[in-house]
């Protein structure tokens, strides 16, 4: 499990961990956006240029974020290959069969790698610099306007942190269950799929039956310390939208006009 | 003395449970008492301790918080008076960090924010735990989950503190702090402290014991007068005393009947000692 990097937070301190997590939440989902505005190689070049100048001022190590491309690389690579191998083209250089490699095919392919290091490059620095907390008070932030239509934004958020909170006490769980049924013979590595996939419910269903208890166990202690319905709470942890978030934006802005810019260019 | 705590023939069945949990159980608790609750397994502890903060609602009888007799609507407010550390450290911790755990009872009664971190900051130093203000859970053992739940309970500044075996998945060390910390509190204000336990020693330090068997009060008395049942006390889910089990085995050589407490033992021990 220590190997997933992507959402996985890193404790740090930079710029980028400084910034407000609304800010650095939604301008990564606009990132996102805009990478599929680039359409040549100079586009690319000055994505890619922002990326690793994000990543550097970070100052999280690279690693990490090579790290966090290899559980995606046989997705990534399958992508590629598709692109290149089935880019219709009046010119191959090379073909056989169904199969067909052009200049255009190989260009588009190398593009769409582009893309999968830019989207997994800005959003690992996302997750590496903001804490769950962080990230779901954010999502608390900017579902805020459905109060209007009665969505339970605080309630949700609530849960939320709370699901978050609970992840590395049911993976303790998990290995406690797991342990006690290898204590009993039960052998989870062995024989085929069908096998493995069965030998996994002795796993779940004392999973289910002790988060059930544990969730009452919670719910009886948030009651006896006044947790009603949402209604009436203050909060203790604010968020601070200073002037360096406004910066973040202009720089955003800025990326956008030049982007469109190199477009055009040719 | 003011009676804080206050029961008149309470009577409470589980849903499709054929005996009573709690069978007309009358108790005053005074303010500023520190009572333990002992009993076997499924004797009606922790249901009582439910009655009181209102988490069950009882069958028959009247139950009073500070003179005030609580029903649905002011049950909430009673809360504000009550506070309950559980026995599992980790089902009870809400935030995401120390001071976000601490500040979730603030965060339910709507206090203004400014106020807010002075309170936090006030119920950490009580515990001693100002230096893992932005600590995760995952990152504390036990006995310092304990005291931040503690410190939880101590920001909404309650009248009574209900500890629910809160010190019984915590090595000798986390007990030993837990314990202290409960002992120094009442030196400092006035606190009326519940606790039920299975643990002998902490009876010892609380005012008086209260022996619950089958959902009925069985004995209420003192810790000296609970001690004096000696071999007994298994009956009611706790062991003897350390001290009752030495000066029983020297019985011969010191005299002593009945329950003794450490000091007196080591009184004894030594003219015992003086006189070879």
């Amino acid at each position: 499990m220590n190997k997933l990097i992507l959402g996985r937070y890193l404790p740090g301190d930079s710029l980028i961990y400084r910034l407000d997590p609304r800010g650095k939440f939604l301008i990564t989902f606009y990132f996102i956006g805009i990478v599929f505005l680039a359409n040549n190689l100079v586009s690319y070049a000055f994505l890619l240029l922002f990326v690793f100048f994000a990543v550097y001022i970070s100052k999280v190590s690279i690693s990490f974020f090579i790290k966090g491309l290899r559980p995606m690389l046989w997705l990534i690579l399958f992508t590629v290959m598709l692109q290149a191998f089935f880019t219709p083209s009046n010119h191959p250089i090379w073909h056989w069969a169904f199969l067909s490699l052009s200049k255009e095919g190989l260009v588009i392919a190398g593009y769409i790698f582009i893309r999968f290091i830019l989207i997994i490059f800005i959003s690992t620095l996302l997750t590496l610099t903001t804490t769950p907390i962080e990230i779901s008070d954010s999502i608390e932030s900017i579902l805020k306007p459905l109060r209007v239509i009665k969505f339970p934004v605080s309630q949700v958020a609530l849960m939320l942190s709370i699901a978050l909170r609970f992840v590395p006490l049911l993976i303790d769980e998990t290995i406690k269950i797991m342990d006690a049924q290898r204590a009993r013979g039960v052998d989870f590595g062995e024989g085929g799929l069908i096998k493995r996939i069965k030998s996994f419910v002795p796993i779940l269903i004392p999973l289910f039956v002790s988060s059930f208890s544990i969730a009452y166990d919670l719910a009886i202690a948030m009651e006896s310390r006044g947790y009603k319905d949402g209604e009436g709470r203050t909060k203790y942890r604010i968020l601070h939208w200073s002037k360096r978030d406004n910066i973040t934006v202009v720089v955003m802005i800025a990326i956008t006009v030049v982007l469109l810019f190199l477009r055009s260019y040719k | 003395m003011k009676n804080i705590i206050s029961m008149k023939n309470v009577t409470y069945t589980y849903p499709e449970a054929e005996t009573h949990a709690t069978d007309d159980i009358s108790l005053d608790i005074q303010e500023n008492e520190w009572v333990s609750i002992v009993g076997r397994n499924g004797s009606g502890k922790t249901t009582l301790t439910k009655l009181i903060d209102g988490l069950i609602d009882c069958d028959s009888g009247d139950i009073f918080i500070d003179g005030v007799k609580i029903d649905e609507d002011n049950i909430w407010d009673a809360r504000k008076n009550i506070g309950i550390v559980f026995q599992n450290p980790d089902h009870q911790f809400v935030g995401a960090t120390v001071e976000d755990d601490v500040a979730f009872g603030l965060e339910n009664q709507g206090v203004q924010r400014e106020d807010m971190i002075k309170r936090v900051d006030h119920a950490l130093q009580m515990v001693d735990m100002q230096d893992y203000k932005k600590r995760d859970p995952q990152s504390l053992s036990g006995g310092q989950k304990q005291r931040v739940a503690i410190a939880g309970v101590l920001a909404i500044e309650p009248k009574i503190i209900i500890m629910d075996e809160s010190t019984s998945m915590l090595d000798p060390d986390g007990r030993r702090t837990v314990l202290d910390l409960i002992q120094n509190l009442r030196k400092k204000q006035s606190l009326t402290v519940l606790s039920i336990t299975h643990d002998i020693e902490e009876t010892q330090l609380s005012d008086r014991i209260i022996v619950l068997k089958s959902g009925k009060i069985v004995k209420d008395s003192d810790p000296k007068g609970i001690y004096d049942l000696g071999p007994k006390l298994i009956d009611y889910g706790l062991e003897e005393p350390f001290t009752s089990l030495v000066a029983d085995g020297l019985r011969d050589e010191l005299g002593q009947e009945g329950y003794v407490n450490e000091e007196g033992l080591i009184d004894q021990l030594c003219k015992l000692n003086s006189k070879m």
